[in-house]
């Protein structure tokens, strides 16, 4: 292969880097009007009266959308929760609000400024009612109710038993128990939420440009809760400036169409990052009641666990597959054969939960991983041992879980192996004694992942028969014009993956072309690109799907060149190959076709083609990955389509006086297949891990008790800049999936996984002097401090 | 009350008549229709919105147009010339130091002005000197490795 | 996010300037460089209905030796002006410290020394060091020119004891006397963030290195910088053989009134101003014995 493998210059970067890229604030529509949206001051109360009569007096300001419209425009979210018949979501507060920032109106003025400024005069009269924000008071009988509804505030309880738990703890020589919490955090993706909506009333057509991720996934329901009708409707996502799953908000759409259907003129929103922080999107905080049954030779028999989820206001579309999504890997690397899943997905008054980068594997892997490092101590192994003697094992594959994953390939011990040889682990070792003596205290975290891509939809069928979901789908289209020239396009909708790229470096290699040659539609159009019903781009799904929907629409215009040239050339289709830019027998270059000759006759001299073919050079497929099924009578189920794997190992210096940690070694060893451009694999581990080490060191979504943000600004919500990201050393393995024809695995959220887990276990790793256990995040210099502080040195040094 | 500004930007000189309130990072995008100077937090923290305001690099979001009258400007769209990349952009290129491109026009000029006044900066240079500019997509070492990069095109 | 409507006023004099605050009065802000006013008006935390912009005064933005020793700043320099000046590196390098520690590039090439310390944020960086350099400032009103003790200059959060008319013009930094060091040490969550805690120092030393004058100052633990006599005195005087830094810390954090917020309690801001003064005494000190430069 010419292009697949190699690390391509990006064709996207062309128009990035002179500032021509197209983010939806840069779009302009004539007659434009922008919109601003009121919300609730409160995290919990009684909305009494909505007062618009100030603003729709303030001049300039066309129109406003309250509550009662929107209830009586739109039709109401599913809440995936069966106790819920009325109090489903809209996307604005009809007569209660349940979280602070929650829209309770809007309205549209000429410009933004004069939008902004109309605001203060939409008066709304609260009553407010008791907020509860933690989620185990929550679930307690007298807690204040979020949805009264519900009866209680658990929207979502399951329990999932694999294999057989209490035969296992039985049979084990140690348990070892800890409960462990993961806190709130976001992904902040630099572009914040944005919507245009264009309405036309003469045709019924309903056009939506928005920065989102889900694109095919979503297409239906907008048009259901929209009541367009789906083959009216048209969502259109240009570049976007990130994603990370923080762009999987349906809502804004929903208002922002509903505003341009009132007024009939084109409505735009852009989202300001306070309202990003209090009501976009960000990851659940989660608490975790873990067991693991041991046996004395290491070998874990059983994990058991208790998951309070705190989901916040709503399960807000995709929720509760935030606990899901983590089944697909929730055993990890190893073999544990039995698993015990009690978990509570709870209501509280905060932002409502949703996709974060990783989307629910993060905290399962803290729980895991951290479970892991403390059985390793408590049978005095070291951690690496620990997972050696419980990993699946190279010749194992394709190996399914207790939970139903099918595992595709992997070679864990070489992953760990190469990790262990990059960080040189016994020499750090060394090291970090030779240090204690001088008092300075180093640490190395050491976590092995599986990293799932392509969700299986029937992850939704699980939770509710509601959603009769399942497959793992991708479509793409690929025509070749009647010149000759191609044109690629698939259903994903990527913010910087550089799809663009990848899929002509895929069409190139296929027609033996140059990438410059292939032409590959940018975002996604739902009127011109192929998508099916869980396209878009979430999940680490690209390269687990998407790379087949194209080889394989390819191949079937590739049948036709082949038949073509053989009928004009007499020979057979079978002896025909691709070959700079021509089709011609094999071995006999002589006996060729220019692409744009079998392009005449597909296209203009139609009557010179093989008798009964259809004319022109186009094809779309979809690709259904092979190995995702049906739950069967034991919820058995193969959740993703591939799994990748890696090992993350950090080194770590901790100030014992204030509690900083400093990074001093980074490794990253991946496997995710067949990497189609290595430059690129590269960059999403860099930007995972560094959003991971955000997330596990300073990133922190910080409630008071009244339901109040107290990070609302990049002032006080810590993202890391250039100075606290470390240098990442990042080696390869490839292990390809036999179930797809490149053996390319989805990695998008690898790198920001296992980071969170890796930097606590460094950091308990280095105070293993003190003594000090650490079960929760984020490690902020404070908390180590205190921790150091209440335990006395264990050893004179 | 409006008042009259006259702003160089890329070159060309604008007149026009704008309130005091009019943040520099709107005037360029909407007033000009640069797009290319990126809005991500409005909050004078990301850094998206930097642009290089009488030799210096500034966060637009946090000057009023009105404070750049007689000014001059060069945002983005300025730095290619005739259709050929500044040595910076062509490393940004070379070394993947762009994923969605949301930070990038900012943290170009963030670039360009580190390297105007410090030409042959260390690593731990570089990163101060980006650490007013916020990226989640790349994790910051390919463009650290793109602005060195940058270092050795510009000195060959 | 977006600010309130406003007047805006470009003087072309400081009299100019000080005609126009008198005349506004309570709805009346002074704009330098706008990096600290601009968020705030932007988070709706300001509203002013007329803005004095001063950056356009053509005498308020220098560095410059004075005759006998010492340097002065106009109000209006900019960080980054003092960040490049090899003046202030060579003869105060804990302003040159403090000045690196403000924020970033872009907000130092617009922030101005005097913008920043008339704002008075209790975690700011130039505050406590500017006490413990002794500087002086001087403000011209209506009624003339008054210079007021850098110690004396913030009077609690986000306020001065500048009258309502005064502008802060000029900032005068002592002359620096052999065998003195000096550092700022702060402590954030990220490079550039505001302070949990900062300290700065300056100490001289005789020849026989005895502590010949000191002057310790925290930052971020209290609504002004705060300077810790008693910690000062335990040093006065004293070799360094006799007393150690450990004690003169722990009596610096006595004095600290820390608040607690969503970065840092107040326990922990107590004990980190102790390790703070610490770290920032023993970097006086090896300047101090070094070449003898601040």
């Amino acid at each position: 292969m010419a292009f697949v493998g190699k690390s391509i210059k990006r064709k996207e970067d062309l128009r990035l880097l002179v500032g021509k890229g197209t983010f939806i604030d840069d779009i302009e529509i004539h007659g434009m009007l922008h919109a601003a949206i009121s919300r609730s001051p409160y995290a919990h109360a009684r909305i009494k009266e909505v007062d618009v009569k100030g603003a729709l007096e303030y001049q300039g300001v066309i129109d406003v959308l309250t509550g009662t419209e929107v209830a009586e425009m739109s039709n109401a979210a599913m809440q995936m929760n069966s106790k819920l018949i009325t109090s489903n979501a809209y996307c604005m507060a009809i007569e209660k609000v349940r979280f602070v920032g929650e829209p309770v109106a809007a309205l549209v003025a000429a410009d933004r400024y004069t939008a902004y400024d109309a605001l203060d005069f939409i008066t709304v009269d609260y009553e407010p009612l008791p907020v509860i924000v933690d989620s185990e008071e929550a679930m307690k009988s007298g807690a204040p109710l979020v949805h009264e509804e519900a009866g209680d505030n658990v929207a979502y309880h399951d329990l999932y038993h694999y294999g057989d738990v209490d035969k296992a703890f039985t049979e084990a020589d140690y348990v070892v128990k800890k409960r462990f919490k993961y806190h709130r955090y976001t992904s902040t993706p630099i572009e914040t939420n944005g919507v245009i909506a264009d309405y036309n009333s003469a045709r019924g057509t309903l056009t939506i440009w928005a920065n989102f991720q889900l694109g095919g996934m979503i297409h239906r329901t907008l048009s259901d809760l929209l009541k367009i009708p789906e083959n009216k409707f048209r969502l259109i996502t240009p570049d976007i400036g990130g994603g990370f799953g923080n762009k999987c908000n349906i809502f804004y759409m929903i208002l922002i169409g509903l505003l341009s259907i009132k007024i009939g003129r084109p409505v735009k929103w852009i989202e300001d990052r306070r309202e990003n922080l209090m009501a976009g999107a960000s990851g659940s905080d989660r608490i975790f009641d873990a067991e693991a049954a041991v046996k004395k030779d290491g070998t874990i028999l059983a994990l058991k666990t208790k998951i309070v989820d705190n989901v916040g206001a709503y399960l807000r579309f995709p929720e509760p597959i935030g606990i899901i999504r983590a089944f697909q890997t929730a055993l990890g690397c190893y073999k544990i054969k039995n698993l015990l899943m009690d978990i509570y997905s709870v209501y509280t008054n905060e932002l409502p939960a949703g996709p974060n980068r990783g989307y629910g594997c993060q905290s399962f892997y803290f729980q895991l991983e951290r479970l892991v490092d403390l059985v390793a101590k408590k049978l005095g192994l070291d951690p690496v041992e620990i997972r050696k003697r419980n990993f699946i094992q190279p010749q194992e594959f394709p190996y399914t879980t207790a939970v139903g994953c099918i595992y595709d390939s992997g070679n864990y011990p070489e992953t760990l192996r190469k990790a262990l040889e990059m960080v040189d682990y016994e020499k750090t070792r060394k090291e970090q004694e030779r240090l204690r003596q001088e008092k300075k205290y180093t640490g190395i975290g050491i976590t092995t992942i599986v990293e799932p891509g392509a969700s299986n939809m029937a992850e939704f069928f699980i939770v509710t028969e509601n959603l009769p979901l399942s497959g793992s789908t991708e479509a793409a289209k690929v025509k070749i014009e009647p010149s000759g020239q191609i044109t690629a396009s698939v259903g994903s909708c990527p913010q910087g993956q550089g799809h663009e790229t990848i899929v002509a470096q895929i069409v190139a290699d296929e027609f033996a072309v140059d990438t410059d040659d292939v032409y590959v539609l940018p975002g996604f159009d739902s009127l011109t690109h192929p998508w099916t019903t869980a396209s878009g781009t979430w999940g680490s799904r690209f390269a687990a799907v998407a790379p087949d929907a194209i080889i394989l629409a390819c191949r079937k215009i590739k049948e036709k060149i082949f038949k073509i040239a053989a009928h004009i050339l007499q020979d057979k289709p079978e002896n025909f190959e691709m070959k700079d830019g021509m089709v011609q027998v094999k071995g006999i270059p002589q006996k060729a076709l220019s692409l744009e000759a079998v392009c005449g006759i597909a296209c203009f001299h139609t009557l010179l083609l093989p008798p009964d073919m259809e004319p022109g050079l186009e094809a779309t497929h979809v690709f259904n990955f092979p190995t995702v099924n049906l739950p069967d009578d034991k919820r058995r189920i193969n959740l993703a389509s591939t799994y990748g794997n890696s090992a993350h190992i950090a080194v770590v210096e901790v100030d014992v006086e204030t509690g900083q940690v400093k990074i001093l070694k980074y490794i990253v060893v991946s496997d995710c297949g067949k990497m189609m451009n290595p430059m690129t694999v590269d960059g999403q581990i860099h930007g995972g891990v560094v959003h991971g080490i955000g997330g596990g060191l300073q990133e922190e979504l910080i409630y008071d008790d009244d339901g109040q943000l107290l990070t609302t600004t990049f002032i006080d919500y810590l993202v890391p800049t250039a100075v606290e990201a470390p240098n990442i050393e990042v080696g390869h393995i490839e292990t390809p999936s036999p179930f797809n024809i490149l053996g390319t695995k989805g990695m998008g959220e690898g790198g920001s996984i296992p980071s969170p887990a890796v930097l606590a276990s460094a950091v308990e790793d280095a105070l293993t002097p003190f003594g000090v256990e650490i079960t929760e995040l984020p490690l902020k210099p404070e908390k180590i401090w205190e921790s150091v502080k209440s335990k006395k040195l264990r050893w004179a040094l | 009350m409006k008042h009259k500004i006259k702003v160089k930007v890329n070159g060309t000189v604008y007149e026009t008549e704008v309130e005091p309130r009019l943040l520099l990072v709107h005037f360029i995008r909407d007033v000009l229709g640069l797009k290319g100077t990126h809005i991500g937090c409005l909050g004078s923290k990301c850094g998206a919105c930097t642009v290089i305001y009488n030799g210096l690099s500034v966060k637009s979001c946090t000057m009023f147009a009105v404070q750049a009258d007689g000014g001059e400007i060069l945002t983005i769209e300025g730095l290619a010339r005739n259709g050929q990349f500044h040595p910076l952009q062509e490393a940004f290129r070379e070394n993947h130091a762009l994923q969605c491109g949301y930070c990038t026009p900012g943290m170009i000029m963030s670039s360009y002005a580190l390297l105007k006044r410090n030409s042959k900066p260390t690593e731990e240079e570089i990163r101060k000197g980006i650490s007013g500019n916020l990226c989640r997509c790349t994790g910051y070492m390919n463009i650290v490795k793109a602005i060195q990069n940058a270092v050795e095109r510009l000195n060959t | 996010m977006i600010p309130n409507n406003f007047e805006y006023f470009i003087p072309d004099s400081i009299d100019e300037a000080i005609a126009l605050l008198t005349e506004y009065g309570e709805d009346a802000k002074l704009m330098a460089g706008g990096q600290s006013l601009i968020p705030l008006m932007k988070l709706g935390l300001s509203f002013f209905g007329n803005i004095i912009s001063i950056d356009r005064i053509p005498s308020l933005s220098y560095i410059r030796e004075i005759k006998g020793g010492g340097v002065a700043l106009g109000g209006l320099t900019t960080h980054s002006m003092i960040e490049n000046s090899d003046l202030i590196k060579s003869k105060y390098p804990l302003l040159a410290e403090a000045v690196c520690a403000i924020a970033d590039v872009q907000v130092r090439n617009r922030g101005t020394i005097g913008g920043n310390l008339c704002h008075a944020e209790p975690a700011a960086d130039y505050p406590p060091v500017m006490v413990a350099l002794d500087a002086k400032f001087k403000v011209i009103g209506p009624k003339g020119e008054r210079t007021i003790k850098a110690g004396d200059f913030i009077a609690d959060i986000f306020t001065t004891n500048l009258e309502y008319n005064e502008i802060l013009t000029e900032i005068i930094l002592p002359p620096v006397p052999a065998k003195t060091g000096g550092s700022y040490q702060k402590l954030s969550r990220r490079s550039g963030d505001f302070a949990i805690v900062s300290v700065a120092s300056v100490i001289t030393l005789d020849e026989k290195n005895n502590c010949e004058n000191v002057n310790i100052t925290l930052g971020a633990v209290g609504p002004t910088p705060i300077k810790a006599e008693l910690a000062e005195r335990m040093l006065l005087g004293k070799n360094l053989n006799e007393i150690t830094l450990e004690a003169v810390s722990e009596k610096a954090s006595e004095i600290a009134e820390p608040t607690s917020d969503i970065h840092a309690s107040e326990e922990y801001r107590k004990d980190m101003i102790k390790i703070f003064t610490k770290r920032c005494l023993e970097e006086a000190v090896k300047r101090a014995r070094g070449d003898g430069i601040t």
